[in-house]
């Protein structure tokens, strides 16, 4: 399993690169004539992103010369590939869901996302399956009806 | 000061018909989603939040503030019985009230817990109703310094709720203040991060935001958990209420943490877990027998309760004066200002006198209904804790999307809020404290306003932020929260150093 070490290394490495993409994008951040008085609109984010890049120098090296930050020194990201799957599986019903919900509207989306994240959370009983897809009609229905919601 | 005629009105809009059903169908929900592990006060605020559109405000607002105590008191009820904290806020109750439980005196947990929770939420409503109209009359002196100065103190304590590392909580806190600045400059009205798209221009929304980092996360984190079946000993379910003398043997521990939770909510980002944990270590640090917490010592239950209860009167004195919200779930209550085409701010306070009073006397009703409700359903309630989470987390991702969209009625929020609660569920995966990112970006906007304007106005002078009167106190209230314990601990010791 991933050790949180280098899970943690991994992501400062992202945050590291995506701060330097976001400040190269907020140097070419305008000003208007109307905003002269004041600091330039670019003033805060970069002065931020090097804030973040500063802090996550910090731990990234408490993790490249301790092993860990805050403790965390040989725990794993994951406890076994069971954990791992379902955390995943969760997370790419989620994102389906809404691709879904673009193409098909809300009600589609919602009778694949629920029986997708209980199935994933590893549920046997047809029974769950069943009272969650009429949680998701009835849910439907009170947005539509009750609320007056209307669902794409 | 006092509105004897917004008063009258505020009576009258509160014993509505409407207002009390909303009163006490709120606090019902508010038990069940709080008893339902991992879903705290946000979650329930959120999902409940859609539903008040159509409302007139009284009745909404009570709504939201019955779920939003409710919720705090619910979590509680699964910490006792089965361990489970309900809510961030139950954690310190969960072992000793678990203890007490298993012990055979589940009944005396559960009456402390809830006496607890009502005498704080009666204790921070009284604060609210007492030092908000003061505070709102000083706000209306308030300039960009100041809310500066209030800035500067929440994101302060982001040093406190970093959690383990606090690098790792710094990175969040920095990330959270510069997602605020997506969206047009509300100063020179320049693009930042608008990726071309029109969506962007308001930046990113706070509801869909916080509801993703809070409750699609937990559906995540929640699905990893293994489906265990929980069992509990329902015949202790019967709550013992303390009598008089046991109330007046505690009262000390009661008066402290009903302290400690409306300070701890009055500071900007802090919420009831961090006034449950303090005043919870609080009463072990002053107790004889230390060692008997966490093992079933009864003020160890009634000590985080009454604090984390507290917060919530704490939370909505500097949310109504300032519009600065003191908890994640102050920040969606915001939400139903907006919704109503109300600002909270001195301006409020003095036009629309009936609103703040119905609040205040909201409060107290909510927390003597939750009293009754409390004891009577008391049975019912645990059982809720055995509503598998397979059931329960599927629908609460479909309710938080449903009620994001009904709200903003834009797929855009949708893809807004998923993709916070990607981000939420990574962080915590790697062990990253949410607090500091949701203090950042509740903080962020007012903060960026606050320091550019005072550098216009101070023509460029950083000592100028200082030249203001209630600034210092700020900064001074800031100064002796974060380094005034340690100082008192050194000159106590140095005093007895010398004298011995």
């Amino acid at each position: 399993m991933i050790s949180q070490r280098n899970a943690n290394l991994v992501f400062a490495v992202i945050l590291l690169i995506v701060s330097g993409w976001m400040a190269v994008i907020a140097w070419d951040f305008e000003t208007p004539a109307l905003g002269d008085a004041t600091l330039p609109t670019k003033f805060f984010p970069l002065v931020l992103l090097g804030f973040i890049v500063f802090c996550t120098v910090i731990y990234a090296r408490e993790y490249l010369v301790d092993g860990q930050s805050g403790g965390d020194g040989g725990e794993v990201l994951y406890q076994n590939s069971k954990q791992a799957k379902t955390g995943l599986l969760t997370l790419a019903s989620v994102v389906v869901s809404y691709v879904l919900w673009q193409q098909f509207g809300f009600l589609v989306a919602g009778l694949f996302a629920t029986p997708a994240i209980a199935f994933a959370m590893g549920t046997r009983k047809i029974a769950h399956y069943a009272i969650i897809a009429v949680g998701a009609v009835v849910t439907y229905l009170i947005f539509t009806y009750g609320l007056g919601t209307q669902f794409r | 000061m006092f509105d004897a005629a917004a008063f009258e009105l505020a009576t009258q809009l509160l014993f509505q018909p409407i207002t009390l059903v909303m009163l006490v169908a709120g606090v019902i929900i508010g038990i069940v989603i709080g008893v339902l592990p991992g879903l705290g006060p946000p979650v329930a605020l959120s999902l409940a939040l859609p539903f008040t559109f159509d409302m007139p405000f009284v009745p909404s607002i009570v709504l939201l503030l019955s779920i939003y105590s409710a919720s705090i008191y619910g979590g509680s009820i699964s910490a006792i019985v089965a361990k489970i904290p309900g809510t961030g806020a139950a954690v310190a109750t969960a072992q000793d009230g678990n203890a007490m439980f298993r012990a055979g005196r589940g009944g005396e947990a559960l009456g402390l817990s809830l006496t607890g929770s009502v005498i704080g939420g009666l204790f921070s409503a009284f604060v609210l109703a007492v030092f908000a109209p003061l505070l709102a009359k000083l706000a209306a002196q308030f300039g960009p310094r100041e809310y500066l100065a209030v800035c500067v103190f929440g994101l302060a304590v982001v040093v406190r709720v970093a959690g383990a590392s606090l690098w790792k909580g710094l990175a969040m806190a920095g990330l959270g203040l510069w997602l605020t600045t997506w969206g047009i400059d509300p100063l020179s009205g320049g693009e930042r991060y608008t990726f071309g798209t029109y969506q962007f221009y308001s930046g990113i929304k706070l509801i869909p935001f916080l509801i993703g980092i809070f409750a699609v996360s937990e559906v995540f984190i929640g699905a990893e958990r293994a489906l265990t079946k929980i069992e509990f000993d329902a015949r202790s379910l019967k709550i013992a209420i303390p009598g008089v003398r046991r109330l007046k043997e505690l009262k000390g521990a009661i008066m402290r943490s009903s302290i400690v939770g409306t300070i701890i909510g009055i500071i900007p980002g802090e919420g009831a877990a961090v006034a449950a944990y303090y005043a919870y270590a609080e009463e072990k640090r002053r107790s004889d027998k230390p060692e008997e917490f966490g093992k079933g010592a009864p003020i160890g239950v009634l000590a985080p309760e009454t604090a984390n209860n507290a917060t919530v009167g704490g939370a909505l004195l500097p949310t109504m004066t300032l519009g600065v919200p003191g908890t994640p779930a102050a920040a969606i209550l915001l939400g139903a200002f907006a919704i109503n085409n109300l600002t909270p701010g001195p301006r409020l306070f003095e036009e629309r006198g009936e609103i703040m009073y119905a609040i205040y006397i909201g409060l107290f009703l909510i927390n003597i209904v939750m009293m009754v409700i409390g004891y009577f359903a008391i049975r019912f309630a645990a059982q809720i804790i055995r509503v598998p989470q397979n059931i329960v987390l599927p629908l609460v991702f479909l309710l938080s999307v449903a009620g994001i969209y009904s709200t903003f009625a834009s797929l855009f929020a949708v893809g807004i809020m998923i993709a916070a609660g990607i981000f939420g569920y990574i962080i915590r995966k790697l062990g990253f404290s949410v607090a500091p990112l949701v203090i950042g970006f509740v903080l962020g906007v007012i903060f960026e306003d606050g320091f550019r304007q005072s550098i216009t106005t101070s023509q460029g002078s950083i000592l100028e932020f200082f030249n203001t009167p209630i600034g210092l106190t700020i900064y001074g209230l800031l100064f002796l929260t974060l380094f005034g314990a340690p100082l008192w601990r050194r000159v106590t010791s140095f005093m007895k150093r010398d004298a011995s």
